[in-house]
């Protein structure tokens, strides 16, 4: 079912619903964890939730199949965690408050197994969902 | 001899070399918990700036009961715990006993137990921080 497009192109139900659920971090006002922490501001949210569209539909594009959608979350100092897990590996993926600051991400399988750096969220960069999938 | 009782005398609170079997216990809010009651990534973060500490409180001078209680809300949090040789082979990690006397604060803030862990809390970090911790009172139990 398509439910909502990206560049014209359909996202799938799951993913669309899991981006659309997530908004409600809008909702949290300042200081919502009782430690002074900001509230999060819609830039910052859409910044988070387009990236995963891209990368996303970047990935089905290439290798036919749908990613699971992240656990979209509240971060630290108002910047959105974007969270993975699959039976083997697990990827965080952080996105800063400030427009300016790339993306902040790390992948863990075993010791020997790790990816980490930052991301320029404007690019699709389906290469570390293969890797969250490999 | 100082006045135990005057607050303009401040107690004798050293900072003590922390032992790396020593136990940490944090706070983690109703809102940092998912649906199961484990806590976020984002659980793990310095407060308030990212150059301050991650605050908790180390378990020879606290309880977890004492360290949920410091909340505003105390029903409203979840209490881990942390091993601090665990801590420190995370990296840029360091664990530094910082006792908090503040009695004329609103509302006065009184801590022998205060602890920080210093260091930048990136996505590594916070990951393996997720990897070590152990939940020592469900928010949910408190209610």
């Amino acid at each position: 079912m398509v439910v909502e497009t990206i560049h014209q192109i359909p996202l799938n139900q799951t993913l669309a619903e899991a981006l659309r659920a997530s908004r409600r971090i809008l909702d949290l006002p300042d200081d919502w964890d009782e430690e002074g922490s900001p509230s999060f501001r819609e830039t910052t949210w859409r910044r988070a939730t387009e990236f995963v569209k891209l990368a996303a539909l970047a990935f089905q594009q290439r290798f036919g199949v749908w990613i699971e959608p992240p656990r979209i979350l509240p971060g630290p100092e108002g910047s959105i965690d974007l969270h993975w897990r699959t039976a083997e590996r697990e990827l965080l993926i952080n996105i800063p408050e400030r427009a300016e600051n790339p993306a902040d991400y790390y992948g863990t399988g075993d010791a020997q197994d790790a990816v980490k750096g930052k991301l320029n969220t404007a690019l699709p960069n389906e290469w570390i969902l293969l890797w969250l999938t490999r | 001899m100082a006045d135990p009782i005057n607050h303009e005398t401040p107690p004798v609170w050293a900072k003590e070399p922390i032992p790396d079997d020593a136990l940490l216990f944090m706070r983690v809010h109703k809102n940092q918990l998912d649906a199961d009651g484990e806590p976020f990534p984002g659980a793990f973060r310095n407060r308030p700036q990212s150059t301050d500490g991650m605050s908790t409180d180390w378990k020879k001078y606290s309880s977890p009961e004492a360290c949920r209680n410091r909340a505003r809300n105390p029903h409203d949090n979840a209490v881990i715990q942390l091993k601090v040789e665990d801590v420190r082979q995370i990296p840029e990690q360091t664990v530094v006993h910082t006792p908090i006397y503040q009695p004329d604060a609103e509302p006065p803030n009184i801590n022998r137990a205060h602890t920080d862990v210093y260091g930048e809390k990136d996505a590594e970090v916070r990951l393996k921080l997720m990897r070590i911790y152990r939940m020592v009172i469900r928010q949910k139990e408190l209610v």
